[in-house]
């Protein structure tokens, strides 16, 4: 009776131990941790790892609602989000012919492929949603995908778009980027072929990017250092209603900064043949130039004044009485570049670099 | 019994139906037992039978009566003013057109209009080379709208005051001692040059178009500033709000004062273009978050 006891008790004990490893099984399948911002570089003699190059999508999800898909893709494909309502979003770029979601404490995903490329017939233009129709995933009838965190990794020369609720952005090494979101702060580093960004409520910074610019916010700010134009033509466009503009090193010789509450920095060049349109309502507009500056100014201001350490030499001046005066003149010998300065209660001043 | 006999015409009316009913009662009453009046009656009535016999014929001629005379008239009287012009019109030519002299007075004038309209075709392009210095309004091309940059069509709407200025110049050069008081001594002569400036609405050009986009935005914004707007964005929005606002004041109270300020002009052309991205950038956040839903 006994000997018959322990035998039940060790097989039950054996047979909970079978189900607890087959249990065990999945909590291996955890995503990894997300990549890190920077372009994945290979290590010296230990090349990537083969992708394989069909559009198969790889899906891990985690028991923590962590999702994580990836994609073979062109090169320079097109990745279009339509929405993402909520989040921290960081688009890297990596040296993959490859898309890699990664989203945590949030909702499904799923690519959609709208077009592949007849050469390769690797998708060149995917579609991000959270819509899914696989067995692995609740099927949700909705476009937005949301998380705590949301990872995008993409082909260096992939281009983005897209648009965004209350989203704190961040694009990085990518070919080009078209961002829209109704609040939250976005930024971009390391864009090659432009940058075409709004945001309604948050703060703008493109740093290091080339190709043209349109950056706008309603109520932020917008910081743009080292960009400049990617072929002849390119034009650097920023507009916000109640933050400042800061400009600096950029190398656009068509630019214009336009802010109704807030104030205008440029710290740059003035480029022979350029034109740079600065104004501003309510604010200040402070040029730092160097000395050595030749350009055409036409300043119009109101009782803030104009305050120049380069000599001015005035054509036109007409300082009459009045909401608003005018000052028409060269710096330097003059050139074939326009600087055009409004404001209509703040003060312009122009210091050498 | 009236033992007068009765003459020959009262007979001879009788017989025509003429008499009144009373007489003619009498008369017969009388030729019944008079002899002589009943022969004179038969004598008539033979001489009117040989009269109607030889005019039976026009007898016979259906003559309308007095009353379809009055008809026929009453009808071609309304017909006459129910007709249309061109109806009259086409009347008077049919039935005028047969004749040689009208037909030959037409030829004439179709011959004049010919003439006349060939020389009118030339007309115009001599009226084209002639300076459009007294051109009262602005032309369409000139309205700067919110969405071109009106900046660059300020030189045009400059030109005509100036022009309007160096012509009453010489009419008024006494009179006038600095720029404001030749504007209104302009004003005041000529009261054409200025609409150049400012026209009847005291609009300047381009200025309406301004407005009536901004009195539609705000009207379809002014719903959903409150439902789509965080507090923190309504605050920044409002003071922004504020200050296009009285940036327009100010600049709009400098060009009514100085028309010929082109730097006002353009700083009050820049303000209404902002204050149309506000009030846009409302409708289109909007736009944005429907679409994100």
């Amino acid at each position: 009776m006994i000997n018959g006891s322990i035998k039940l008790l060790s097989s039950i004990f054996g047979l909970t131990l079978i189900f607890a490893a087959a249990g065990s099984t999945p909590a291996q399948e955890t995503p990894k941790p997300a990549p890190t911002a920077k372009p994945t570089m290979p290590l010296p003699g230990k090349p990537f790892p083969k992708i394989i190059p069909t559009p198969k999508v790889f899906a891990r999800v985690g028991p923590s609602g962590v999702t994580e898909k990836s994609i073979a893709v062109d090169g320079r494909v097109n990745v279009t989000i339509p929405c993402i309502t909520q989040g921290d979003v960081k688009i890297n770029g990596w040296e993959r012919d490859e898309v890699r979601v990664f989203i945590k404490g949030g909702s499904p995903v799923s690519f959609g492929v709208k077009q592949k490329s007849q050469k390769s017939d690797k998708p060149v233009w995917i579609w991000l949603s959270s819509f899914s129709k696989e067995g692995d995933m609740p099927a949700v009838r909705s476009d937005c995908i949301w998380g705590d965190e949301i990872q995008i990794d993409a082909p260096m020369g992939a281009e983005i778009t897209m648009k965004g609720r209350e989203t704190n952005t961040v694009v990085d090494s990518v070919r080009k980027a078209t961002v829209t979101s109704a609040g939250g702060d976005l930024s971009f580093r390391n864009i090659t072929e432009g940058v075409s960004a709004k945001t309604y409520e948050g703060d703008l910074l493109v740093e290091n990017s080339q190709g043209p610019m349109s950056l706008e916010t309603q109520s932020g700010n917008i910081v743009a250092f080292g960009a400049a134009p990617g072929d002849v033509g390119d034009t650097f466009r920023a507009k916000t209603s109640g933050g400042t503009i800061s400009l600096q090193k950029l190398e656009y010789r068509q630019t214009e900064a336009n802010s109704i509450s807030g104030s205008v920095f440029f710290d740059g060049s003035i480029l022979g043949g350029g034109s740079y349109t600065f104004n501003t309502t309510n604010g200040s507009i402070r040029l730092s130039i160097p000395s050595d500056t030749a350009c055409f100014v036409n300043a119009t201001y109101g009782p803030g004044g104009l305050n120049s350490d380069l000599p001015l030499k005035a054509t036109n001046v007409d300082v009459s009485p009045g909401p608003v005066k005018t000052i028409r003149g060269t710096l330097g010998t003059g050139g074939d570049a326009v600087v055009k300065l409004t404001t209509n209660s703040g003060t312009i001043l122009i210091r050498k670099q | 019994m009236n033992t007068k006999c009765y003459d020959i015409g009262i007979i001879q009316a009788f017989l025509d139906g003429e008499l009144a009913s009373d007489l003619a009662a009498k008369v017969t009453n009388h030729v019944a037992a008079c002899d002589a009046c009943a022969l004179a009656l038969a004598d008539a009535e033979e001489g009117s039978a040989v009269v109607f016999a030889a005019l039976e014929r026009e007898f016979n001629t259906l003559v309308p009566t007095q009353r379809l005379w009055n008809r026929i008239n009453d009808s071609i009287a309304v017909e006459k003013q129910q007709t249309s012009l061109f109806g009259k019109v086409w009347a008077f030519l049919t039935a005028n057109l047969g004749g040689p002299s009208f037909a030959v007075a037409a030829s004439v004038l179709v011959v004049f209009g010919i003439f006349a309209a060939v020389w009118g075709l030339k007309a115009p392009q001599q009226i084209s080379n002639v300076p459009a210095v007294a051109v009262n309004a602005p032309s369409i091309a000139d309205i700067p709208t919110p969405v071109v940059n009106p900046a660059s069509q300020d030189k045009q709407f400059a030109a005509k005051p100036t022009l309007a200025t160096s012509r009453m110049s010489d009419t008024v050069a006494e009179v006038r001692k600095n720029s404001r008081r030749e504007y209104q001594v302009i004003n005041a002569v000529q009261p054409v040059a200025p609409k150049a400036v400012v026209n009847n609405a005291g609009y300047l050009p381009g200025e309406e178009s301004y407005v009536k986009t901004i009195a539609s935005l705000s009207q379809s914004v002014s719903d959903q500033k409150d439902t789509i707007m965080r507090p923190s964005e309504r605050v920044s929005y409002e003071r922004d709000m504020a200050v296009v606002n009285d940036s327009i004041k100010r600049m709009r109270d400098e060009v009514r004062k100085n028309p010929k300020n082109e730097s006002a002009k353009q700083v009050l052309y820049s303000s209404y273009q902002n204050k149309i991205d506000l009030l846009n950038s409302v409708a289109q956040k909007e736009e944005l978050v429907a679409s994100l839903k």
